[in-house]
């Protein structure tokens, strides 16, 4: 009961922020305005507190509402991640990052096709696992890096 | 420094000047002190932040009743950055080992290193609840906060009455504010 109470009281309280935050921001200032507003603040330290709420959310909008060239940013580096190369080599690839992707996908697929048939003979004849280990830990670190 | 700031409040008459470009002079507002208050990664906990509203009441209480404040609103962020300056050193002295809420102290918001998750996960909510509005309350408040439209413009622009627009911009402020929790509109951490 006295929960719904209070919410109630606030949401009153937020949409007259809300009214006053709009109306002080879109309209020319007037000192009759700007009076009834001060007056309004004073009445209720809960007032104060929901105005400066109101600023806060405005805020976050703005913030939360502005960012599409951060999604591109964050679009990017998902293709960046998937091309391979040496470390170095991928600080410029946001550049044109379609370019660099289309090249390097078809070859490292042919990579891995002959590094497999390079490793099968040698896995059926348990030769050399040093190199076997060695070929599975490169590729694995490669994947990794997918 | 706070209290120097508030002598903006003064019994003289409003310069004429001030009646043009009010909404360029709100924005050169946003620009300054008044950011502070308004961003979203602001250096107050949101905890705090009902402290903080009444400390500024108590402040504008100060204040007679026929002395005139020019951009109240402006008036209202800036002593409320103040305030929250002034907690940031008690709580500095007050909660001395919490070293996460301290190392962001100091930091101007514009200057904030990125904390890329929970920036993400707070938008991430913030758009859910935009998402979440009636259409028509949508639209008004992405033209108003995103477009920087006024409610005037809105209203020209979607054929609808001043009064129906501040409607829906009241309405769609005052549900995002009860969706949003108190972490998203400030920070939780506390010692």
């Amino acid at each position: 009961m006295m929960e719904r109470r209070d919410r109630t009281r606030i949401l009153l309280s937020s949409k007259e922020a809300a009214e006053w935050f709009i109306r002080l921001k879109d309209m020319p200032p007037s000192r009759v305005a700007h009076r009834e507003y001060l007056n309004w603040l004073k009445a209720s330290p809960s007032h104060m507190a929901e105005a400066l709420r109101i600023g806060r959310m405005y805020g976050l909008l703005r913030y939360s509402q502005s960012l599409p060239g951060d999604a591109r940013q964050e679009a990017s580096n998902v293709v960046e991640m998937l091309v391979p190369g040496p470390a170095g080599d991928r600080h410029d690839a946001g550049a044109a990052p379609s370019k660099r992707l289309a090249v390097p996908v078809p070859r490292r697929r042919w990579k891995w096709l002959r590094r497999a048939l390079v490793a099968a003979p040698t896995l059926m004849s348990a030769g050399r696992p040093e190199q076997v280990r060695a070929e599975s830990a490169e590729d694995a670190t490669s994947e990794s890096q997918r | 420094m706070p209290d120097t700031q508030e002598g903006m409040a003064r019994s003289t008459a409003r310069p004429a000047t001030l009646r043009d470009g009010r909404l360029a002079s709100w924005f050169v507002e946003w620009r300054g002190p008044i950011r502070k208050w308004l961003s979203s990664r602001s250096s107050v906990p949101a905890a705090d932040l009902d402290d903080v509203a009444q400390e500024v009441f108590l402040r504008l209480l100060r204040y007679s009743d026929d002395i005139v404040i020019d951009n109240p609103q402006g008036y209202l962020f800036r002593v409320a950055a103040n305030v929250a300056s002034e907690w940031r050193e008690r709580a500095r002295l007050r909660c001395p080992h919490d070293q996460n809420w301290l190392q962001d102290l100091p930091i101007e918001p514009a200057n904030e290193p990125e904390n890329a998750v929970a920036r993400s996960v707070v938008r991430q909510h913030v758009r859910t609840a935009v998402d979440q509005l009636p259409p028509r309350q949508r639209t008004a408040l992405l033209l108003h906060v995103h477009d920087g439209l006024t409610y005037m413009q809105i209203a020209e622009r979607l054929g609808l009455s001043y009064r129906a627009v501040m409607r829906d911009l009241t309405r769609a402020y005052s549900r995002l504010r009860l969706q949003l929790n108190a972490e998203d509109l400030g920070r939780s951490n506390r010692c």
